[in-house]
């Protein structure tokens, strides 16, 4: 019983918070009709999401190029959180020594603006798909390790102290001490970084790519096909939201007892 | 004491091993012990910078991108922080009606917006100042929310009963709250906006530190490449710091821990 009573809420909040995008859509709608006809700049929502829901079914769209986007994106992604957190753990570990001296490059590297990275890694890399691939795994790898460094350095020290003046041993409080602590700010960096990495990729493949969602974007604004344009533009906002919203659910399940601040 | 001498020493070390990191591939590239086609030695590159410098290109792309961000941040500001005072201070419901609504924008990619934005506002610099004014607007708007909403009530009522005025609370009592999110939001979302911009200023720029860095590679000037990639990094840690000491200045009344 109280399952349906939870599972009502939340679709009755989900509803709620579903309303004002509603109705920005409805005034759209409205505005487009009656003030803002045929400008040639922005047609009105009905059109787009037809024209959309007419590319996603009837062409090849979904094979060509919102998968190939999403599969750069999680690659890129993989690799960062494989990499990174491998970082982290042994800079916070085994290489304690070395962590004041290699923090400030990793500092220095996430400086560099990964945009303006690119080039450099189209020409070393190709335009294929590895220099796509690292640079959003540059892009995120930064933000997970430093999340990660932050989350295994601010572990309580009387936690420490007293689980070791209970006999356990280095492992054991790595184990269940150093991890349960920052499990919660390691995932809150991955979490920022799933979100970073899709957003990110969006401009990569704009500057250069033949496929993917960024590609069309750009094609669609050269051919000046207006409802293509703004149908991605709101399917890449509606996949943004997901990732978003997604794991901030997943955060919220997993790690209860740590609530970030809500935005 | 001692934890003082620590953190002096760590912040030593970390100067060094930059220091060391930027002698190691000076050396490098002057010993030619890589392949410097795709990666030129930082001789090469500071020379480069030396010729940008005095024929002035560098300083006019680092000032055309420095207006830009300015402008756009000054706007979203500007707007952010009276509609966030707004939404937090007067009315709970209507906030807690538009704020998914402000949610869902906010999560809108911004780079799917650049082309959008140039056909909304034209080629030049309205829809460059647009997509930073629209990447920084919303954390200023939600970190004064969230800063309003922190407010003691008694605090308000005390300057009401004291016959403030709903003007006078927002400079006195709302803008203070909000300092401090508000700094926050800005700085985590401005490395945000600096990749806005130089995304937007290799669609149809002449000019700005985007230009530069993508006008070297469509040239294969590597050198002048790099002296762009620096630049942007250097331009990223003076950023940070401005906006450090302008926090520090102005939010005096905070002790730093």
């Amino acid at each position: 019983m109280n399952k349906i009573v939870k599972l009502r809420n939340s679709i009755g909040r989900f509803a709620f918070n579903s309303l004002s995008t509603l109705l920005l859509f409805v005034l759209w709608e409205i505005a487009s009709l009656t003030v803002l006809k045929d400008n040639g700049i922005l047609p009105d929502p009905i059109t787009i999401i037809v024209d959309l829901w007419g590319v996603l079914t009837t062409t090849d769209y979904i094979t060509q190029h919102l998968f190939p986007s999403v599969r750069r994106a999680l690659t890129g992604f993989a690799l960062a959180v494989v990499v990174g957190l491998f970082l982290a753990f042994t800079l916070s570990t085994f290489a304690k020594a070395l962590k004041p001296a290699i923090v400030p490059i990793l500092r220095f590297f996430e400086k560099i603006n990964p945009i303006a990275l690119f080039p450099v890694f189209m020409l070393l890399l190709g335009i294929g798909e590895l220099s796509k691939v690292l640079i959003i795994f540059w892009v995120v790898v930064w933000t997970i390790t430093f999340y990660a460094i932050d989350g295994l350095s601010d572990v309580d020290n009387n936690l420490i102290e007293s689980a070791k003046s209970m006999g356990a041993g280095k492992i054991e409080v790595f184990r269940k001490v150093y991890i349960p602590a920052a499990l919660p700010i390691i995932f809150h960096g991955i979490k920022f970084a799933a979100s970073m990495s899709f957003l990110f990729l969006i401009s990569v493949e704009m500057l250069s790519s033949s496929r993917g969602i960024g590609w069309y974007l750009v094609a669609a604004k050269n051919e000046y096909n207006l409802p293509h344009l703004y149908g991605t533009v709101i399917l890449v906002a509606i996949i943004g939201i997901i990732i978003s919203e997604g794991l901030g659910n997943i955060e919220k399940v997993l790690f209860p007892w740590k609530q970030q601040l809500e935005y | 004491m001692e934890e003082n001498n620590g953190k002096l020493r760590n912040k030593i070390i970390s100067i060094v091993a930059i220091v060391f990191f930027f002698v190691a591939w000076f050396i490098a590239g002057e010993l030619e012990l890589y392949d410097t086609q795709f990666v030129p030695g930082l001789g090469t590159v500071f020379a480069e910078a030396w010729h940008l410098i005095q024929n002035g290109v560098l300083l006019e792309c680092i000032s055309i991108s420095v207006f830009r961000i300015v402008v756009g941040l000054s706007f979203s500001i500007v707007v952010g922080i009276p509609l966030g005072y707004l939404l937090g201070g007067f009315s709970p419901k209507f906030a807690a009606f538009i704020k998914p609504l402000l949610k869902n924008l906010s999560l809108v990619n911004c780079f799917t917006l650049i082309p959008v934005f140039i056909l909304l506002f034209g080629i030049g610099e309205g829809s460059k100042m647009g997509i930073i004014f629209w990447v920084l607007v919303f954390p200023v708007m939600f970190a004064t929310i969230q800063g309003v909403e922190q407010i003691d009530p008694a605090i308000i009522n005390a300057a009401r009963s004291m016959g403030a005025g709903k003007i006078k609370i927002f400079f006195d009592i709302a803008l203070p709250a909000a300092a401090t999110p508000v700094f926050a939001g800005v700085k985590s979302a401005a490395s945000l906006g600096f990749l806005v911009l130089l995304s937007a200023e290799t669609v149809g720029a002449k000019s700005g530190l985007g230009w530069l860095v993508f006008n070297s590679h469509a040239n294969y000037n590597v050198p002048r490449l790099f002296v762009g990639i620096l630049a942007v990094a250097l331009f990223g840690f003076v950023f940070t710091a401005v906006i450090e000491l302008a926090q520090k200045r102005i939010i005096v009344w905070k002790e730093e821990s």
